[in-house]
């Protein structure tokens, strides 16, 4: 960890003692730290911005109030997001079953004759919406957020071994979306979210 | 494996280091012969490239607001529905106040000063300590007692009547001016900027609200946002939940053209919110804390975020 880093993580953890101790302001604070990152996570595992903002907003509050319950075995970012990646899971298994839209069936744009960086990130963005959610949360948290397979894990509450074969068939998934294995990207066809493998 | 191609799911799990030795080697030694493979490898890579290089996102600011909101809500009140008279306010506000902000360099010099003279947030007690006066710059945690009731004597603390004829260009800066001479004055008690309301502390001296203010300049459909009690009602109405603390000021007075009470919030360590509310916040809202009042009650004029810092 790098000095800055362990300074940060200091910092957060004073902030939900402070939160504990009955500071109101404190959680908000160690909120506003985290929220971009947070919500890139629910935002790019989900896809829909307002499922994401539900899995932030949920995931938060639970946080908030379960903050005492926070034994420090885990840096309070890492627990942080393994709330909201919680919550983000359990956004997508409401809509899965309750479904108040359309789910999956969401097409994967073409990347098109000239396929700009924009472009680019547009099919990727779209492609990960179509993994399964448990795919897709491991691979934006190593991938796209640059998390260590150890982080990933710890988030995700499972083995390093499982983070990295869901990333791995993410991975494999991803590219034959996005015009691997001989296929044209603008013909690929839309399908649903499935469940992990 | 020398004959078949390897999929994309092998060559993936073997980039990721999940293959026994000997599998691995054997997806090697069929790469170096197999140009299609090779390509699958080469597009795994740039998925990952693809990945890592997706731009950084930020959390859309309306996001933060309703999640600020609903943090605040539930911490006010464990259990609460997080939806609150605050979540909706910037529907109706937002465009307005977008447009109605060309004060920039005026409100920024101001801004500045008052940010040099490191306001503190002007978080009290229920106490009704209205000194705000220890806060420093760590605005951000300084701490609040949690218990949720703000006393009447809280409220007379902040409530003035200047009949000051606020607008929307010209809001932030009047607040900042208003913070500003209340500081120097010591702690917002007294000065004829901003005169306080007749201070008597028994309440039950106001309950005619008629008598209340009969020598202020109140104009007469704000009278009942002068009530202690009507004007909790509208804070509770502003704010979502019944609210913790008091606000920083709140002055009877008129925005464009029409009477309303100027109520400056605390948003943030970094914003304060100015509320021009209508006499009706204080007439239609009903006085039980709890009451869900809909939203066209709230009688919102428009509202301005006062930056600090």
């Amino acid at each position: 960890m790098r000095a800055a880093d362990e300074t940060a993580a200091m910092q957060d953890r004073e902030l939900l003692a402070a939160h504990t101790a009955g500071n109101r302001d404190a959680f908000e604070e160690l909120v506003r730290r985290h929220q971009d990152r947070l919500w890139a996570i629910a935002r790019r595992t989900l896809g829909d911005p307002e499922d994401a903002a539900d899995a932030l907003q949920e995931g938060l509050i639970k946080a908030m109030r379960a903050a005492g319950s926070y034994r420090g075995e885990a840096a309070v970012s890492t627990w942080l997001h393994r709330i909201v990646v919680n919550a983000c899971l359990d956004v997508h298994r409401r809509r899965a079953t309750h479904p108040t839209v359309a789910l999956g069936d969401r097409e994967v744009p073409a990347a098109g004759d000239h396929a700009g960086s924009a472009d680019a990130a547009l099919t990727v963005l779209a492609a990960l919406r179509r993994l399964p959610i448990e795919q897709a949360a491991a691979v934006v948290l190593v991938d796209v957020e640059g998390f260590p397979v150890a982080e990933a894990a710890a988030i995700l509450e499972v083995p390093e071994g499982t983070v990295k074969s869901r990333c791995a068939r993410a991975r494999a998934r991803l590219a034959e979306l996005i015009g691997g294995n001989g296929q044209d990207p603008r013909h690929v066809q839309p399908g649903g979210r499935g469940g992990d493998r | 494996m020398s004959s078949e191609h390897a999929d994309l799911e092998r060559l993936a799990e073997r980039d990721a280091g999940l293959l026994p030795p000997e599998q691995a080697e054997a997806v090697a030694s069929h790469l170096a012969g197999c140009a299609e493979c090779r390509r699958r490898a080469a597009t795994l890579q740039q998925v990952q490239h693809a990945l890592a290089a997706l731009p950084p996102e930020r959390i859309p600011t309306a996001t933060a607001d309703r999640l600020t909101t609903a943090l605040r809500g539930s911490q006010a009140e464990p259990g609460a529905p997080v939806a609150s008279g605050r979540d909706l306010l910037p529907r109706l506000g937002r465009r307005s106040r977008r447009l109605s902000w060309p004060t920039l360099a005026v409100a920024a010099a101001l801004v500045a000063v008052v940010a040099a003279l490191a306001v503190p947030p002007l978080i009290r007690g229920n106490n009704g300590n209205s000194s705000g006066s220890a806060g420093g710059s760590n605005a951000g945690t300084a701490a609040r007692p949690s218990a949720p009731a703000v006393s009447t004597q809280a409220l007379q603390a902040v409530e003035h009547a200047t009949g000051t004829a606020y607008t929307g260009t010209t809001i932030a800066d009047q607040v900042s001016r208003r913070l500003l001479s209340g500081r120097n004055r010591g702690q917002g008690s007294a000065g004829s900027a901003m005169a306080p309301l007749p201070s008597g502390t028994a309440a039950s001296k106001r309950s005619a609200g008629s008598t209340y203010h009969a020598a202020t300049s109140v104009a007469s459909p704000l009278q009942a946002l002068a009530q202690p009690s009507r004007l909790l009602a509208c804070l509770s109405l502003i704010n979502g939940s019944p609210p913790t603390s008091p606000p920083l000021s709140v002055d009877l007075a008129s925005f464009d053209g029409k009477p309303a009470a100027i109520i400056l919030l605390r948003e943030d360590a970094k914003h304060d919110l100015a509320y021009a509310v209508g006499p009706k916040c204080g007439t239609l809202a009903k006085l039980t804390p709890a009451s869900t009042v809909k939203t066209p009650d709230l009688d919102l004029l428009d509202y301005q975020e006062v930056p600090l810092g």
